[in-house]
């Protein structure tokens, strides 16, 4: 084909129509995304609007040198209300269905304002990815601020004793979304907590080491070790719709379970109590680590079914795995690092 | 019978995109839940689809065979995006109350369904008339549906409480299917029931000619 045929033909004509609509529709596209862009101001303007249905006064907090990244949420902006003491915070909660859900949370704040009263209200701002975000409605939101109380660790999204919590994600038929509103809210009053009041979150896990500590209540989960043997009370955190278990683990000095006992049963009441798989003595961190994962984020019937524990009991078996691998894999961390934490001892 | 109104009827109700030909699902399944979502799901479905049906029909002669279907999509995105745009800035809690779906519409098989079919073989003005029919026939679907699935699902149509009774499956788009299939069975059955109607008024009419004639 020459130079000449080539610009005749019709594979000429279908480039040259395709890159023409391709441009006409970008430029449009670029000339309306300058026209239309909603600013962070019309945002901020919005969010407020759909709080307190008025117009309030606010101060804008600088972020610079405060700690805003959590694990569970990212803290974008945040101001004090002038009207009434609380703080209003742009946060974004990790761990939604398709990616992050954006939430402004009004941390409630006591008269005196020297400490956290819960969370007064959400609104939404934003969730891409979400597709059930619109079955959440404002009622759930404001039951779910009325739960929350300070001071109760998030543990992936859901509060401590989150069983009740289980419900209200249940009845929304948005579970991974109001997790991670739930984790917005966890977000907003640490960050508050961090801010206004001076409070550093002791983690003594985190600060020690301590491996595979996502589903696990940092707050609550204590040990012991008495001749190279580490007696753990684990509490987990929530895996909706399943709550938060309570487990005693012992591990041995071959880093095997000797004894794991559930004291407190998260999983769905009636549904799938008795299912959840419980004979774990003898494994090891190596065991754990092939059901669910080196990172311990495989949560699959699969892997349950190829290692003989799918019990129908998915996300209470995961928890109940999870405790399992933190504690044998942590097992040396432990010999070798007394327990100092606070709140459990 | 007039052109266009064939073309509106056949949008409407004979060949209603949601209960006769199937199409559109995906939406339809996610949103009925809330008779809003669904009616404001259903009128950015109607001005997508009439002014990707004009613009497609205006660029028929224009563009190539070989590369037509690139060149629907980009331009349904374009005006998916455009809608997105107008509808975050203006409307924004109806842009979050279709979530996800909204950008879904650029794969709605209706609007490329009847771009392909329709738009690309007859003129701008039949295009939109084709538009604007498929496009309510689609909203009139969902918004019924998402009258019986809010009504039965949460008490309430529209938003407005109406009852405290309600069956939660009804509020799920396990609930969604079960409404959909039922609604595609009573709507054929009425559609049946017409065509048949029809036929045996058109066989007498026949039947009487003929007989006239043989009288005569």
């Amino acid at each position: 084909m020459t130079v000449k045929q080539f610009f005749k033909s019709t594979a000429f004509k279908c480039i040259v129509v395709l890159l023409s609509i391709l441009l006409i529709c970008g430029v449009f596209l670029t000339v309306m995304n300058g026209l239309l862009e909603v600013t962070d101001e019309e945002r901020f303007a919005r969010a407020v609007q759909k709080i307190y249905g008025k117009s309030v006064e606010t101060e804008e907090i600088s972020l610079d040198g405060e700690k805003t990244s959590f694990d569970y949420a990212d803290i974008s902006e945040a101001y004090k209300v002038k009207d009434d003491g609380n703080y209003l915070v742009k946060v974004s909660g990790k761990e939604g269905y398709g990616g992050a859900v954006v939430c402004w949370v009004v941390v409630d704040m006591s008269d005196d304002g020297k400490e956290i009263d819960g969370v007064m209200k959400i609104a939404i701002d934003s969730a891409p990815g979400e597709s059930y975000i619109s079955k959440i409605s404002q009622g759930a939101l404001d039951a779910l601020a009325a739960k929350a109380e300070y001071g109760k660790e998030a543990m992936g999204g859901f509060a401590h004793g989150s069983k009740e919590h289980g419900g209200d994600y249940i009845a929304t038929g948005a579970s991974y979304s109001m997790r991670a509103i739930s984790n917005c809210m966890n977000g907003a009053m640490d960050f508050v907590a961090a801010y206004a009041l001076g409070v550093a979150k002791s983690d003594f896990y985190t600060d020690n080491g301590f491996e595979y500590l996502e589903m696990i209540n940092k707050q609550e989960t204590s040990y012991t070790v008495e001749s190279s043997v580490v007696t753990y009370n684990i509490v987990t955190a929530g895996n909706s719709p399943a709550g938060a278990f309570t487990i005693t683990v012992k591990v041995g000095a071959d880093g095997a379970i000797t004894e794991y006992t559930i004291s407190a049963d998260g999983s769905t009441a009636q549904t799938y109590k008795d299912k959840v798989f419980t004979q774990y003595t003898g494994k090891n961190a190596a065991w754990f680590k092939s059901v669910i994962g080196d990172d311990g984020k495989t949560n699959t019937n699969a892997n349950y079914e190829a290692n003989g524990i799918q019990t129908c009991a998915t996300r209470s078996n995961y928890l109940c795995l999870y405790a399992g691998l933190f504690a044998t894999a942590n097992y040396q961390k432990a010999v070798s690092t007394p327990y100092t934490g606070g709140d459990a001892q | 019978m007039n052109k266009y109104k064939r073309i509106t009827l056949d949008g409407l109700i004979f060949q209603n995109p949601t209960f006769m030909l199937v199409l559109g699902t995906c939406p339809t399944l996610g949103l009925i839940s809330s008779a809003t979502s669904a009616a404001g799901m259903g009128l950015t479905v109607v001005v997508i689809l009439t002014l990707s049906n004009v613009l497609i029909s205006l660029l028929r002669k224009v563009i190539p065979n070989e590369v037509r279907i690139p060149c629907y999509i980009v331009i349904i995105a374009t005006l998916v995006t455009f809608a997105r745009m107008l509808l975050e800035k203006f409307v924004p809690d109806l842009y979050d109350s279709l979530g996800g779906f909204l950008a879904l519409i650029v794969v709605n098989c209706i609007i490329l369904g009847r771009a392909e079919a329709f738009a690309n073989k007859h003129n701008p003005l039949e295009a939109a008339v084709d538009g604007l029919a498929n496009g309510f026939g689609f909203t009139c679907a969902l918004t019924i549906m998402g009258i019986i699935c809010e009504f039965l699902g949460s008490g309430s149509v529209f938003g407005l409480h109406v009852m405290d009774f309600k069956i939660g499956i009804f509020a799920t788009p396990a609930g969604s299917f079960i409404i959909y299939g039922l609604s595609i069975a009573v709507f054929t059955y009425i559609i049946n029931q017409f065509e048949q109607h029809r036929r045996v008024k058109a066989n007498r009419l026949a039947r009487t000619n003929m007989l006239d004639k043989e009288v005569a």
